[in-house]
Parts: structure tokens; sequence; C-alpha cells
């Protein structure tokens, strides 16, 4: 606990250096304080994790009126664990980054000061430090992803999606909050806890839903996602990184630790509204994902998705919980821990691929890019590696992962019955919709981007990676593929946490090195030896082929159908690649094409030139968003005939108002 | 590690490699002789496959390192699920690997290679295929899942060994509406994933209408014949597991080799007049438009979720 307390003041202290020390030191201050505070505190999470030790921590001081409460035990020092382990990636990543692309003083102060408060909002015990914390986070991403105000004319309508989206959220936890707090008369977690039974029940169905929701547009879930292909492209890489490995997270953490954890097991209908909820937004998310061809919003929108799937082993748990299967609950909830850090991890990974992408290249259109494997290597592997882990393909991370997941929806579907295991059915078919739709999305991803020929004309000027960079990538690739290849260290610490949200000792992971088995599944998936046999096999398979073939190779042109091969336009884009499903999906989506052609002035047979133009808008956006914007403005101007700006109306107004109360008073 | 369980690993791996460019020899007979042709030689497929070693390989000046490792990840991951899976006995050497949620993803692993092969040397018909395979995928990897699943819930294990064992013991079973829903979304799915009619027609190279072959014809000589065969082995397994799902009687469980013998050769009887009975069928069907095949797969994904939904209430 101290260790932590001492991470917090580096980084704090870190931040404000930055601001002192010169221009050219102060990425260096401001990143190495990161990388010493996240080290800090991921060793202090894991030590707590691993001996299962429960610190608390109060300062009456701090706060007036409430003073700060803390507690430290093994469910939250994983959400600190993955933060931490993330930033500090991200730290090294920045060092090289920052020195070109982040030109804000603030943001680069703001950087560390964001960390702290996202490694403080899982300790908070109290309602009040909780929500401290968590604006504290809220205001600070803001600055983060106003960072490039001046250069970009997107960060203000981002800003404005992601600040009314952020306190919308944050009300809604508040009153969700206040609710329980009125309701049981103690602001400590704990003795809410202990008090639960005094909260009637309609009560804890209204603050049920205002926390999932709140804590929901956090984390995206449709249709409150709306903010997160706004603001995460527009922050510079590694906030952005951040914000959709970690800060998601939090919203993950928070359904769990109030509505499951404070509101104890409640009535299964909640849980099918979770479970349906994050099936829409795993298969909502995918669908935007395959359809985008902007780099950063298509990863934005698979966080979206990778939330969904989230939400529903959440929900799944939920419903398990309330029928009193607590086993199977508790290997649900381990393939959620699973699935929240493999996908920190490597969404946090391929965002910095983003990045580095960006600083080469100077676009982030997929349509633009190509042939990447050739001039980026590094980077590139990277990204296929974080393609594999996304996808759920052996030996990566992804897989490990959605296996547990799968396993425990499976589960769930042989052990429920009735109207629980249809809802459980509504999350597997979201969870299988999103896994085929996912893999496609990141097929045109790596192939479009890495593979090929360059689609741009005019090749920009080729500014070199610094090492640090790709030092950070590299640093989150390799972990993908530690996590795939062991998992069962990961099962072990994942153990623990899900011991302590259960408060039982439900699961044995029982597998040999290098496998997924855990009491309860039914499968015992070595990947570490079937990796190894494979690569034999890739080797030797190659050693057969070179001994039956003539060994003759000669390189040649591509095939250019009869003619010469010569244009890079020729190529398919991401657009295109995705044409299929999204003519499938036209309903969905609905697209806006336009066609306009303009014609000789001799005869309108000739055609002189054709412009296309494809507008891709999130859907839900123009339903359920701009009628409420169009409202809000009718309002506005309804208001503003009241409110013209003169003086003597104003007095009008105040005198009307006092008579009012005056009569209302006597 | 048991010297059972290599041998018998190694004997599924042979069997599929031999029994694959034999199935498609045997499908090409029967739709030529149902088309009053006489048609190639049973063993023809061998020898395109020697042809196509023996000769020279094309590499596009464009392409990256993907260009040979894609075949060669393709066929190993074909190669990983048959030793995996309980194909000629259900004591094979990784016998809890045999996850079917892990053979659909090592599946993808080798869909998505050959995706990015086509990806790979920049030329308007590789990724036009690709996109088109990617699309299809897209879709048929749900309806698979989700009969993973369904054929999973009777036995209360993924497991495929356990299930196909379960299914030997409950004869029951194999008649349930559960069960034969559960085929039938997957056999839809395996005529998707395998590429043949109605889905894609694997005998054309018309530029319009192709998928799979679009994505691999820039490539040639070793890479296309490493291609190929493992084409053939996929399918070949596909029918394996199928034909194990639904007419297990035969397959070996008692670890004896005299019954590994006999498992051999009843597999390969219910093989051949499996492709058989395709190609009959292939002979009957047009290629569905690419539109058409979403309402196809989506038909597979009711079935499959219709069959948990039996699983469960029965």
């Amino acid at each position: 606990m101290k260790l932590l307390l001492v991470s917090f003041s580096i980084g704090c202290l870190g931040a404000l250096l930055s601001l002192v020390v010169s221009d050219r030191y102060r990425i260096t201050v401001a990143s190495l304080s990161i990388i010493a505070e996240s080290i800090l505190s991921a060793f202090a999470s894991l030590n707590v994790i691993v001996d299962e030790k429960r610190y608390s921590f109060t300062a009456t001081q701090v706060l007036p009126l409430f003073g700060i409460k803390l507690t430290f035990n093994s469910v939250n020092a994983l959400f600190i664990f993955i933060t931490s382990f993330l930033a500090v990636a991200i730290g090294i990543y920045q060092m090289g980054y920052g020195k070109h692309a982040v030109r804000a003083k603030i943001s680069v102060f703001t950087f560390p000061i964001f960390i702290t408060s996202m490694l403080l909002i899982p300790l908070a015990a109290s309602v009040v430090t909780f929500m401290a914390a968590w604006e504290l986070m809220a205001i600070t991403s803001i600055i983060l992803v106003l960072t490039d105000h001046k250069v970009n004319n997107k960060v203000g309508k981002a800003t404005q999606w992601y600040s009314s989206m952020t306190h919308l959220g944050a009300a809604l936890i508040f009153l969700g909050l206040v609710i329980l707090v009125t309701a049981t008369g103690h602001q400590q977690f704990s003795l809410i806890f202990a008090n639960i039974g005094r909260v009637g029940t309609p009560e804890k169905c209204i603050a049920f839903f205002l926390i999932f929701l709140g804590f929901g547009s956090k984390a995206g879930i449709v249709p409150l996602h709306i903010w997160l292909p706004y603001a995460h492209p527009q922050a510079p890489s590694p906030m952005s990184a951040m914000m959709s490995g970690a800060m998601v997270n939090l919203g993950i953490y928070g359904i769990i630790r109030f509505d499951m954890m404070l509101l104890g097991r409640g009535a299964n209908w909640w849980w099918i509204i979770v479970v349906a909820v994050g099936s829409i937004t795993a298969i909502y998310g995918s669908l935007q994902c395959v359809l985008n061809s902007d780099l950063k919003q298509l990863l934005a929108y698979s966080t979206v998705d990778n939330v969904g799937l989230m939400v529903i082993g959440v929900g799944v748990s939920g419903l398990l919980i309330s029928a009193g299967e607590l086993k199977f609950a508790s290997l649900v909830m381990m393939g959620v821990f699973f699935q929240l850090l493999a996908h920190s991890i490597f969404k946090g990974m391929l965002f910095l691929t983003a990045g580095a992408i960006q600083y080469n290249r100077n676009t982030l259109s997929i349509d633009m890019l190509g042939g990447l494997l050739k001039t980026l290597p590094t980077i590139s592997i990277c990204m296929l590696i974080g393609v594999g882990s996304i996808s759920a393909i052996p030996p990566f991370s992804g897989f490990s992962s959605e296996f547990v997941l799968f396993e425990g929806l499976f589960q769930a579907v042989v052990h429920l019955s009735g109207i629980n295991a249809v809802a459980i059915l509504m999350g597997v078919t979201g969870f299988a919709l999103a896994g085929g739709l996912t893999a496609t999305a990141f097929i045109k991803t790596a192939g479009i981007a890495l593979l090929g020929i360059s689609r741009s004309p005019k090749n920009p000027p080729k500014t070199k990676i610094p090492f640090t960079m790709i030092a950070g990538t590299l640093m989150l690739a390799i972990s993908c593929v530690f996590m795939g290849m062991f998992p069962n260290l990961i099962l072990d610490i994942l153990e623990k946490s899900t011991r302590t949200v259960f408060a039982k000792n439900l699961l044995n992971i029982s597998g040999s090195f290098g496998s997924i088995s855990i009491t309860g599944m039914t499968s015992d998936i070595q990947v570490l030896i079937l990796f190894c046999s494979s690569i034999i096999f890739i080797l030797g398979i190659y050693g057969i082929s070179k001994l039956f073939s003539l060994r003759k190779l000669r390189i040649v042109d591509s095939w250019g159908c009869g003619s010469n091969y010569s244009s890079l336009r020729t190529q398919y884009t991401a657009t295109s690649f995705a044409g299929p499903l999204q003519k499938i999906f036209e309903d969905i989506v609905k697209p806006a094409h336009d066609i306009k052609s303009s014609h000789a002035e001799e005869s309108k047979f000739y055609i002189k030139s054709v412009k296309y133009t494809y507008n891709f808008q999130d859907r839900i956006e123009m339903v359920i968003y701009d009628p409420i914007k169009r409202l809000i403005l009718i309002w506005g101007k309804v208001t503003s005939n009241i409110q013209n700006g003169s003086v003597h109306r104003y007095i009008a107004f105040g005198f009307i108002g006092l008579l009012a109360v005056m009569v209302f008073l006597t | 590690m048991s010297l059972f369980g290599s041998v018998t690993s190694l004997l599924q791996i042979l069997f599929v490699l031999l029994m694959a460019p034999l199935l498609n020899g045997i499908m090409l007979k029967v739709k030529s002789r149902a088309e009053r042709r006489v048609g190639p030689p049973i063993l023809q497929t061998f020898y395109d496959l020697r042809k196509l070693f023996k000769k020279e390989t094309l590499r596009s000046n464009n392409s990256t390192f993907i260009f040979t490792l894609a075949p060669l990840i393709l066929i190993s991951s074909t190669v990983v699920v048959i030793v995996v899976s309980p194909i000629i006995t259900t004591g094979e050497l990784f016998n809890g690997s045999g996850d079917l949620f892990a053979i659909v993803f090592i599946l993808l692993i080798g869909s998505m290679s050959i995706a990015l092969l086509g990806l790979d040397a920049a030329t308007a018909f590789g990724g036009m295929g690709s996109s088109r395979a990617a699309t299809i995928t897209s879709l048929s990897e749900p309806a698979l899942l989700v009969s993973v699943i369904a054929l999973s819930v009777q036995a209360k294990s993924t497991n495929l060994s356990v299930i196909v064992l379960g299914n030997v013991h409950h004869v029951s079973w194999l008649l349930s509406p559960s069960h034969i829903l559960a085929i039938s979304a997957l056999l839809i799915v395996i005529f998707a994933e395998a590429g043949r009619l109605p889905v894609d027609n694997p005998a054309t190279h018309l530029e319009l209408t192709m998928i799979y072959e679009a994505m691999i014809l820039e490539s040639s000589g070793e890479n296309l014949a490493l291609v190929k065969l493992s084409e053939f082995m996929r399918f070949t397994f596909l029918l394996c597991i199928a034909s194990n799902l639904f007419f297990p009687f035969g397959i070996d469980s008692t670890k004896s080799w005299i019954f590994i013998g006999i498992s051999c050769i009843l597999l390969a009887i219910k093989l051949i007049f499996i492709v058989g009975l395709i190609a009959l069928f292939e002979t009957t069907q047009a290629k569905l438009r690419l539109f058409r095949v979403p309402e196809l797969l989506a038909g597979a994904f009711v079935l499959a979720i219709l069959a948990t939904i039996s699983g469960i209430v029965v």
C-alpha cells in the first residue's frame, strides 16, 4: 500500500517537474515518471494479488468533511496491475513519440495525473473518494483529447461528444450511488454492503440500472458508445492507447464492483437485460469495425465490440449467481478478467502501432496505406500479433481468454434452464457473430495496411521511427504471445482475483505448463505443445517440399491480367474489401452513396468526370442523438426568446419571481 | 505421451493425406459420369499435385514473406487439427486439446493466412478473392460456433472425443432433433468453408464468380501445390468430423490395433459414400450469387440456434 502511495506521488511529482524543465527534457521527465510510477504500482498490485493481502488506508485530512478511504485487495489490484502494466509500455513509447508529436505542454503535464487517477479509482472505498477520483479522470482525459485542437479541427467535436457523454455517465453513477447512500445511511462501500438489506427493491432496481448505464457509458455499451469513435482517434496515440486499453476497463470494473459485488444477487431479469445489451454492443461494434476504414476509429469500434463480450460475460456470471451456480459463475468471471487483461494489452498495442504508422506515413486512412510490412517490419509484425490476438487465434492471448469465456458460456447453457438459458443463447449469438466479423475486420486491416504496395499516390517523407516507440510496442506484443502460450500462469493470478469476488475458492487451475485447464471445463488445451508441434510441422513440410520441388524460384511482376502490371490503384482498398459486407448489412448501417458525373459539352453521352462520394456514419448517432441534438437546439431557441440580454427584462423576471415566492409562502 | 497415441496421430495424418486427393479424384469421376463424360482417372489429383511440385515457382516482386509462409501455416494448421481430433480413434495423442472451440479457431488461422496471401501480391483479383472469402468466413464462423455449442449440449462437453464417444454409447442422441439440426447446420458450413458448390465452384476460373481460386491466383509451383493439398485435406477433415458426429460407429475406442485397421477401412468407405453423394448433389446445383450466400449461412445459423434450444429443452 505504501509502495502504491509512493508511486502516486512519483507520478504527480513527475507531472509537476515536467512543467518546470525546459522543452527538451519535458517529455522525457514525464515519461520516466510514468514508467517509475507504473513499475512500482505493478509490483505492488501483483504482490497483493499473489499473496491475497488486504490493506486499507484512511486520510481524513485530505478531502474536507469526508476524507479519503482506500482499500487494496486482489480484485482492484488486478485492475491496477492491468493499467500500470500498459502504462509502462506506453511510457516507454511516449519518450520517442512525444518529442515530435505531442506539442502541448499541458497534455504532457496531465498524462501522468490521468494515469494516477486511473490507478486511484479502483482503490476508492467510499462514494466521495470514488467520485472525486472519477471526476479527476474525466477532466484529465478531456484535456488529453483536446491536445491537438490547434492543428486538427475534428478535435472540437470529439471533445464536445466526449465531455457530454462522460459527464452524463458520471451523473448517472452519482445518482445511483446517492440512492444507495440515502437508503443505507452510509457512504463507505463496506458499510453499504453490510446494510444493503435496508434498500427497498424498487430503489435497488433503479440504482442497478443507473450504475450500469453510467459505467456503461464509460465502457462504451451501445447506444452510449458514441463518444469512443470520436474521442479515441483524436487523442495522441499513447493517450488513446491508455483510454482504449485501460479507461474502458474501469467501466467494467464499476459494473462488477457495484452492480455485482455491492448489490449482491439480484433478480435474474437485471442480468438478462445486461446480457442483451452486451450482445447488441458486441454485434454493433464489430459491424461498425468491419466497415470502417480509419485505423484508429476502427480500433475504437473494436473496443466497443470487446466491451460487449465482457458485458455479456458479466451478465452471464450474474445470471449464474442468481441461479446459485457459483462455480460456473466464477468460471465466467475468470473469462471476463482474462478478456479484460488480454484486450487491454492487445488493444493498447494496436493503438501504439497505429500511432507509429501515423508518425511514419502521416495518415490513418487504411485506404491510403499498403506495403508497410516492407517499410516498417517490426511494427508490422507487432500489428500482425495484435491481429492474431484480437481474432482469437492460438497461440495468442485472445484465444486463451475467449476460450475460457466461451467455456463459461457453454457451461451456463448446459446448467441453466428456461428463460435464463435463452438469455444466454442471446449472449452466445452476440459472441459468435462478433467473432466472425472481428476476424474479417482485422484480416482487412492487416491485409490492406501491411501487404501489397502503398495506395497513396505520393509518398510522404519517411520519418524514422524512434527506438523507444518500437520497444514499447514490442513489449506489449511479447506479452500477447506470452499470455497466449503460458495461459496457466495468467490463470493462476486471475483465479485469486476471482476468488475474492466470490469470497470462495471455487476453481482449480490444474493444467500442466502452457495449457488451459480449469476444473469445470471439459478440455485441457495444450497451447504450448500445439504451437511447438505446428512449428515443427511448418519446418518439416518446408523441408520436404524443398526436397521434392525443383528449387527454382523466379521473381516476376504480379499478374496484370494480360497487360503489364502497373497501377497501384487496381488494388483492393479497405472500403472495397468491406464492400460485400456493407451490401449485406446495408439495411442496418445505411451508408450514403452519391455519384455525380459531369458530361462533356458536346454530348451528354461523353462523361468528363465521375465523382463518387461515400459517407459512412454511425447510424445510432443519426437515429438517437440527432433528434436529441435538434431538441436541445429548439429548446435553446425558445429560451433565447425569454433571455434576450436586456437588463430590464431580467429585473422584471426577478421581480415576478420574488412576488411568486412571496405569494406562495404566504 | 504413449506410443499408441503417437502412432495413431501419425496414422491419422497419413490417412487424411492419402484420402484427400483420392476423394477429390472420386468426386471428379462421379461428377463426370453423372454428366455422361469419361472424366479424368481417379488418381488424377495425385498427378496434378506432383506436377505442381515439379514446376518452377514464380513469385511476385511485390510480395513479402507471407507469400511463402501462408501456405505453410495453412497446411500445418490443418495437420494440427487432424492430430487433435478423433478421426480413426478417440484415443489420440492430445486428447484434451481436441476441443471443438479450439478446432474452429485453429482452422481460422488457415483461413486468415490464406486471405492475407491473397492481398500480398497487390493484385486486384487477390483482393477480390480475399474480400469475398473473408465475407463468407465472417458469416459462417458464427454458425459454426453456435453449432459447436449445439453439438456439445448433450454430451455436456465441448471436447470432440467425449462427444463422439457419447454418441457411440447413446444411440438415441444421434436421432434427437437437436443433433440432426446441428449436423445440417454443420454441413452447410462445411460447404461454405471448403468452397464447394453452391457457395463457390472450385472448377472455375471465371473472374466474376471465383472466390477461393482468386485468392491463390498468384501462387504457383510448390506454393500452389501446398495450398491445393491443404484445401483437399481440410475438406476431408471436415467430412471426417461430420461423419464421426453423424454416424460414429466403427471408430476405434478400444485402443487396439485391429480395431484401428477396421476403423480406417470403415471410415474410408463412409467418406467415399459421402463424397459420391456430394458429387451427385453438386451436379444438380448452380453456384449461388455471392449476395445469396448470406441467406444460406443465416439459415445455417438459425438451424444451429434451433438445435441448441431443442438440446436445452429436451
